[in-house]
């Protein structure tokens, strides 16, 4: 359900890139933000679809805080 | 109070080493950040897990003149020893990358944020990562960007999937670049038929092309960032989230048959001899107690953990190997050792490098230790990379005034080997020769002979006069 939200998006945006390369002064993370800006919303939807899941996944299982804290990052 | 050449680059306080503390000054700009982390619940959390580097502010009354003008200055202990990225394995950069991220999660819930993702900010003791910058902890503010998304990718994703994906291991190139493995870099070397994952495409190939078109196009590329979507704070969260899952299934691809790799198992010596070595290794640390020790040549960790059960505080080894590291590593974890295996090149040790080439310190100005061992390994030396056996032993005993280094006479099976497709320009290769050379630099208070073959185990102390 996630791959297929971050891919319709990414598919499209990928094909709108160019080739080639030149030096220019420009902040390196450039890139990443253009990225984050356009995956931003996918990741937002997997958040918010994950969080119900588990707190589905807490209900069915009677369990009130499942994915609470731990230290591996499940979070 | 030393001011560490690696901190200059943050101007929101700098570190500085004494004797017994590393201490940091927090700046004028840096203090609200700061009293905003201090006062969260996130600090004894995290400390409490092992997480993060314990500190306490240091009264100004007690202040050095070097913290002049700062707010704060923060008392911090210090580390058994320093090692970086280029000389961690693959499952000690991946356990530094989920500590990165799992500490960001953590951070995010109380509204902070790390500001960069340096890899150099992790460090270990012994099998545990820890994070070691205070300063990189800011508050979180709404609709921003992950702004070290580029720099994790760099020296924690990208490095990883090198050697997941490529079977490549990261040390050589992380060393020579030193900031790691530039995305644009690495999406030319993924195979086609990889690049169907989702997260490769976004992450590499697609930061790579957005990076590309930015450098062709600066202004329209700052446009859009500028005017772009802004990343909520769950978005952020999902970002991290995926970076976490995604690096915690990642392995190193074909790393079960490297050269070394079945080496402790399968060496020329009997097991016998092995045991009877361990023996050895145990009582000489018993006898001397180091804090440290260092094992240059340590394979899978059999003599490092012998030193360690014989009294040995805390033991640094090093190895060429990755997958004997990783052997190493996963014994160290799973019996919670105070050991640390790292990667070295003996015949090509860390350089002092980076800015001013003070930035990063050489192997050599990092590693002095109270005692040392250095077994089955002078020949890979002298014999494989002709090094003379003067320089190899003097190279040895400089990291250390107490040890003991293995002889593997031409006579042994592994010597014979290695002698067995080339020309044998080593006339001077003796075990009399060995015993005058290493006379030169300390003084020889025993010697074992532990196996048929002549194997002989030298013990050595630099600070007897001789």
């Amino acid at each position: 359900m996630r791959k297929i939200a971050s891919f319709t998006g990414l598919s499209s945006a990928y094909f709108l890139l160019m080739n080639g390369s030149a030096f220019a002064y420009l902040d390196p993370g450039t890139g990443s933000m253009i990225l984050q800006g356009i995956i931003g919303g996918a990741l937002t939807v997997s958040v918010v679809v994950s969080g119900y899941y588990y707190r589905l996944k807490g209900w069915l299982s009677g369990r009130k805080n499942a994915g609470q804290d731990s230290k591996d990052g499940g979070e | 109070m030393q001011r560490i050449a690696g901190s200059f680059r943050d101007p929101s306080g700098h570190v500085f080493n004494s004797n017994d503390s590393i201490f940091r000054t927090i700046n004028p700009t840096a203090s609200k950040n700061y009293e905003a982390f201090r006062s969260s619940s996130v600090v004894s959390l995290l400390q409490e897990r092992g997480d993060l580097i314990e500190f306490e502010e240091v009264p100004s009354t007690d202040w050095p003149e070097q913290a002049a003008g700062a707010s704060y200055l923060l008392r911090h202990p210090k580390l058994p020893y320093i090692s970086y990225p280029y000389e961690w394995s693959f499952s000690q950069l991946k356990s530094a990358a989920l500590l990165h991220l799992s500490i960001q999660l953590r951070l995010l819930k109380d509204n902070l944020v790390l500001s960069d993702a340096s890899a150099y900010n992790v460090q270990f003791i012994g099998h545990s990562p820890i994070f070691i910058d205070i300063l990189s902890i800011r508050m979180y503010q709404d609709g921003e960007y992950w702004g070290a998304h580029r720099q994790f990718c760099e020296q924690f994703l990208n490095p990883l999937l090198l050697r997941s994906l490529l079977g490549v291991a990261h040390n050589s190139w992380f060393r020579g670049a030193l900031e790691g493995i530039p995305t644009a870099d690495l999406a030319k070397l993924i195979p086609t038929r990889k690049k169907l994952s989702i997260k490769l495409f976004m992450h590499v190939l697609m930061q790579a092309k957005f990076e590309q078109r930015a450098i062709q196009n600066p202004d329209t590329a700052l446009a859009e960032v500028k005017s772009g979507r802004k990343l909520n704070k769950a978005g952020y969260q999902g970002l991290l989230q995926q970076m976490h899952n995604w690096i915690s299934r990642l392995e190193p691809a074909g790393s079960k048959n490297t050269v070394w790799g079945t080496y402790a198992n399968a060496n020329t010596y009997s097991s016998d001899e092995s045991q009877k070595k361990r023996e050895i290794i145990a009582e000489f640390a018993e006898k001397h107690r180091p804090n440290m020790l260092v094992d240059v040549g340590c394979n899978s960790g059999d003599f490092s953990i012998a030193a360690i059960k014989g009294g040995a505080k805390y033991v640094v080894g090093f190895d060429f190997d990755q997958t004997a590291l990783e052997v190493a590593f996963a014994r160290s974890r799973s019996d919670a050792l105070p050991y640390l295996p790292l990667w070295l090149d003996a015949s090509n040790p860390s350089p002092s490098q980076g800015w001013l080439q003070t930035e990063r310190q050489g192997f050599g100005k990092r590693t002095r230790a109270d005692a040392m061992i250095a077994l089955a390994f002078e020949h890979h030396l002298a014999i494989a990379k002709n090094v003379p056996l003067d320089q190899v032993l003097s190279w040895l005993t400089s990291m250390a005034p107490v040890g003991i280094i293995e002889f593997v006479p031409k006579e042994d099976p592994t010597v014979r080997k290695m002698l067995s497709l080339r020309e044998d320009i080593f006339p001077d290769y003796t075990v009399d020769e060995f015993d005058n050379q290493l006379s030169r630099v300390s003084k020889i208070t025993d010697r074992k002979v532990i196996s048929s073959s002549g194997r002989t185990l030298f013990f050595y102390d630099r600070t007897v006069l001789q």
